[in-house]
C-alpha cells in the first residue's frame, strides 16, 4: 500500500464578529478513508467545495489534519512536523493546476527545476545542470531551455517544467491537482500522455484530482467521488462508470457532455435541482439529500455509512440496493 | 423553429481584425466567412487564440481600443454592422443582438440590485413604466428558474452563486427576445451539475423563442450537445463548417480530425492522439495555411498559399488543399 488515509478530517475555523472569534468551522474534509496501492492511479472527482483539493494537500502534510491518520508507505506520518517532514518531501510531490502561477517569474528554468537538488542533496552547479538537462529531455523539452525564464514558454511547456521539478528527486507518489484544467485540449492530450509515460518509467503512484470526469476516467484505475467533504462512492474506474450506485455519481456522469452527437441523444439524463449547498452549513443527514431526486425522510436525519457493497465497490447511500433494483441509475 | 429556416440572419464576409500591441501587430482574425441561419444554434469552436471570441465581439463592435477591423462586412438583416454609426449599434445591442460572457459576475454591476439591472434593458429600449418593467423582470426570473424572484430582484451580484448569476445574465440577454444571441463560454466557470442545468435552460429558451445562437466554446463535446452546425476555428481562420453530426462522423480538415482524436473518451484508456507542435503566435503566424507546421498531411502548396473554404458536400465546407482549397 502506498497511501492509507483513515477517517481524515480537515476543519478550517471561520472567524467573525467584532472580536474575530471562531464562530464555526468549514468541514472541508469530514471523515474520509481511502487507500491507494503502489503503482495505482486513484482519481478523485468532485465539484466546488467537495474538499478534493484539501484532501490532496492534507495527505501531503502541506496542511495539518484535524483528525484521522495518514499512513504513507507503511509509516504513520500524521504527527510528523518541521524537520521530520524534510525526508518525506523527497518521496511525495504535487503538481498544481495553474502552470502560470506555479513558476517563479524571475528564476531561470535551471534554478526552478534544480532547486530541490540543492536543498535536499546540496548538489554542485555541474551536477544540477547535468540532472536538469536529463530531466528536461524526459519531459519533452530541450536542454537549451535551461537558461530561459518561464514567460518564454507556452502553457503546455510550463506544465512540463512543473512536472520536471516535481520529478527531479525521484518521488514515489505524486498528487496531481487539476494538472490539465488550464490547458487547451490538444495540449492536454500531450500532458496526459507524458504523465502516463513517466508513471511507467519511474514506477509512480498518482492521486489525480479533477473536476473533469473524462480525464479522470481516462487515467485512473479507481475513482472516488466526493461531495461536501464526504466520500460518496468509490469503485474501479470502469465499474463506477458502468454501474454507478450513488445518485450523485449518476448525476455527475450524466452531466458530462459526450463528444459524439449520436450517443448524446441516447443518453439518459439526470439533471439535479438546486445549488451546491455552502460547505459552511452542510445539510444534515446525507449531505446530498437536498438535491437528491430519491431522498426520503431518513436521508435528512441519518448519515449513511460508506459500505463495501461489492468487492472494491463502496457507496454511502441508504437506498443504493433499491435504486439498483429498479434500475434508475443505469446508463 | 422559425418560418425563415434556411435563410441567413447574419453573414460575416471576409472579416479581418488586427490588434496593435507593444509586441507587434497581432493578426487575430484573418479572412473569416460565416453565416448564421434563422433559428439555428451555430457552435463556434476553437482553442486559445483561434479568434472565436474576437469574432463574437466584432459583431457587436465590442472590441477593445487597440483592435482594428481592417476589412470585411458583417451583414445583419440587410445592414452592414461595421458601417453603422455607433448610435444605431447601441439600439441593436440588447434588442436585436445580445451577448453572454463566461464570468456572469463580471457582466453585472456590483453596486446595483440585479433586478434593476435587468429592468434597465426594458426601460432603455421600450416605453414602459418602472412598475411594468419590474413585473416583466419578475416574470422572466420565474421563467429562467430563479427561486424566490422577489428576493433575487433585490440582491446584489455578490449575494448570488455562479449559477444564479448566470441565470440573471441570461434573463437580461433574452429579456427583449433578441434575434441573435452570442453566448461566449457561458458555462465554463460553472460546476458540471450546474452547467447541465444551464444547458437545459438554454435549450428550452432557444426553442421557445426561436432565437438564433452563436455558441462559442473550446469544448467540442458541449458544442455537440447544443449546436445544429459547428464551425471550427484555428489561428484566426475558419477551417471547417458542417452540421454537427457530420463534423463528428466525417471530419475532413486534419486539424478537426486531430482535435477530435485528442479528447479523452469514455471506455478508451490507451494513448491519446497528440498533434505535433503548439498553437502558433499570431504576431508571426505561419505563412500559407496556418496549420501547416503541425499538419501530418502537409504538401507543396500548404506553406505558400492560403486555402479557401470550399463546399465539399451541401453545407460541408473545408479550407484545405487536400480537398482542392485553391479553386
Amino acid at each position: 500500500m502506498m497511501l492509507e488515509v483513515q477517517d481524515l478530517k480537515k476543519y478550517f475555523p471561520v472567524r467573525g464578529g467584532v472580536m474575530m472569534r471562531v464562530i464555526g468551522h468549514v468541514k472541508a474534509v469530514d471523515g474520509v478513508s481511502i487507500s491507494i496501492e503502489k503503482g495505482e492511479v486513484f482519481g478523485l472527482v468532485g465539484e466546488s467545495g467537495s474538499g478534493k483539493t484539501t484532501l490532496g494537500r492534507t495527505v501531503l502534510k502541506l496542511t495539518e489534519p484535524t483528525g484521522g491518520r495518514i499512513i504513507f508507505d507503511g509509516r504513520d506520518i500524521t504527527d510528523l512536523s518541521g524537520k521530520e517532514l524534510i525526508p518525506l518531501r523527497r518521496e511525495m510531490q504535487i503538481v498544481f493546476q495553474d502552470p502560470y502561477k506555479a513558476l517563479h517569474p524571475r528564476k531561470r528554468v535551471k534554478d526552478i527545476i534544480g532547486e530541490p537538488l540543492i536543498i535536499h542533496e546540496g548538489a554542485s552547479d555541474t551536477e544540477v545542470r547535468r540532472r536538469v538537462a536529463e530531466m528536461l529531455k524526459l519531459v519533452g523539452l530541450n536542454v537549451e531551455h535551461m537558461d530561459r525564464y518561464p514567460h518564454e514558454f507556452s502553457g503546455g511547456q510550463r506544465q512540463r517544467i512543473v512536472i520536471a521539478r516535481a520529478l527531479i528527486l525521484r518521488p514515489k507518489f505524486m498528487v496531481l491537482d487539476e494538472p490539465t484544467s488550464a490547458l487547451d485540449v490538444s495540449v492536454q492530450a500531450k500532458i496526459l500522455n507524458l504523465l502516463s509515460d513517466l508513471k511507467e518509467q519511474f514506477d509512480l503512484t498518482f492521486l489525480l484530482i479533477s473536476h473533469n470526469l473524462a480525464v479522470v476516467q481516462h487515467m485512473s484505475n479507481r475513482i472516488g467521488v466526493m461531495y461536501l467533504g464526504k466520500l460518496m462512492e468509490a469503485a474501479p474506474s470502469q465499474e463506477l462508470f458502468e454501474n454507478p450506485l450513488h445518485p450523485y455519481t449518476k448525476a455527475l456522469i450524466s452531466a458530462i457532455p459526450i463528444p459524439d452527437p449520436k450517443l448524446a441523444k441516447k443518453k439518459r439524463k439526470m439533471t439535479l435541482r438546486g445549488e451546491i449547498p455552502s460547505p459552511l452549513h452542510p445539510p444534515s443527514g446525507c449531505r446530498f439529500h437536498t438535491r437528491c431526486p430519491f431522498a426520503k425522510e431518513i436521508c435528512e436525519r441519518e448519515e449513511p455509512p460508506l459500505r463495501e457493497v461489492e468487492p472494491g465497490h463502496w457507496v454511502a447511500c441508504h437506498f443504493w440496493d433499491e435504486l439498483r433494483e429498479v434500475g434508475v441509475l443505469n446508463a | 423553429m422559425n418560418d425563415k429556416g434556411g435563410e441567413n440572419l447574419l453573414e460575416i464576409r471576409d472579416l479581418y481584425v488586427r490588434f496593435h500591441t507593444l509586441r507587434g501587430l497581432v493578426k487575430a482574425i484573418d479572412g473569416v466567412n460565416l453565416e448564421v441561419k434563422y433559428g439555428e444554434v451555430l457552435g463556434l469552436v476553437g482553442e486559445t487564440g483561434s479568434g472565436k471570441t474576437v469574432t463574437g465581439l466584432s459583431i457587436l463592435r465590442l472590441l477593445e481600443q487597440n483592435a482594428e477591423i481592417t476589412g470585411g462586412e458583417i451583414i445583419f438583416q440587410g445592414r452592414d454592422l461595421l458601417k453603422l454609426p455607433l448610435k444605431e449599434i447601441l439600439k441593436i445591442r440588447g434588442r436585436d443582438i445580445s451577448m453572454i460572457f463566461q464570468e456572469p459576475k463580471a457582466a453585472l454591476n456590483p453596486v446595483m440590485q440585479v433586478g434593476d439591472q435587468v429592468a434597465e434593458s426594458f426601460l432603455v429600449h421600450e416605453e414602459i413604466s418602472k412598475k411594468e418593467a419590474k413585473e416583466r423582470v419578475l416574470e422572466i426570473f420565474r421563467r429562467v428558474g430563479l427561486p424566490d424572484p422577489e428576493r433575487v430582484y433585490k440582491s446584489y451580484p455578490h449575494e448570488l452563486s455562479g449559477g444564479m448569476a448566470q441565470r440573471v445574465v441570461i434573463s437580461m440577454a433574452l429579456a427583449l427576445k433578441p434575434k441573435l444571441l452570442i453566448a461566449d463560454e457561458p458555462t465554463s466557470a460553472l460546476d458540471v451539475t450546474i452547467q447541465a442545468q444551464i444547458m437545459d435552460l438554454f435549450r428550452e429558451l432557444i426553442n421557445e423563442m426561436g432565437t438564433s445562437v452563436i455558441y462559442i466554446t473550446h469544448d467540442m463535446a458541449l458544442a455537440a450537445e447544443i449546436s445544429d452546425r459547428i464551425a471550427v476555428m484555428y489561428a484566426g481562420r475558419i477551417v471547417e463548417v458542417a452540421d454537427t453530426e457530420t463534423i463528428f462522423e466525417n471530419p475532413l480538415h486534419p486539424y478537426t480530425q486531430g482535435l477530435l482524436k485528442s479528447i479523452p473518451k469514455p471506455g478508451y484508456r490507451g494513448k491519446l492522439f497528440s498533434m505535433e507542435g503548439e498553437i502558433p503566435p499570431l504576431i508571426n503566424p505561419p505563412p500559407g495555411c496556418r496549420f501547416h507546421p503541425r499538419c501530418p498531411k502537409r504538401f507543396d502548396p500548404c506553406d505558400k498559399e492560403v486555402p479557401k473554404l470550399v463546399e465539399m458536400e451541401p453545407g460541408h465546407k473545408v479550407a484545405c488543399f487536400l480537398y482542392g482549397g485553391a479553386s
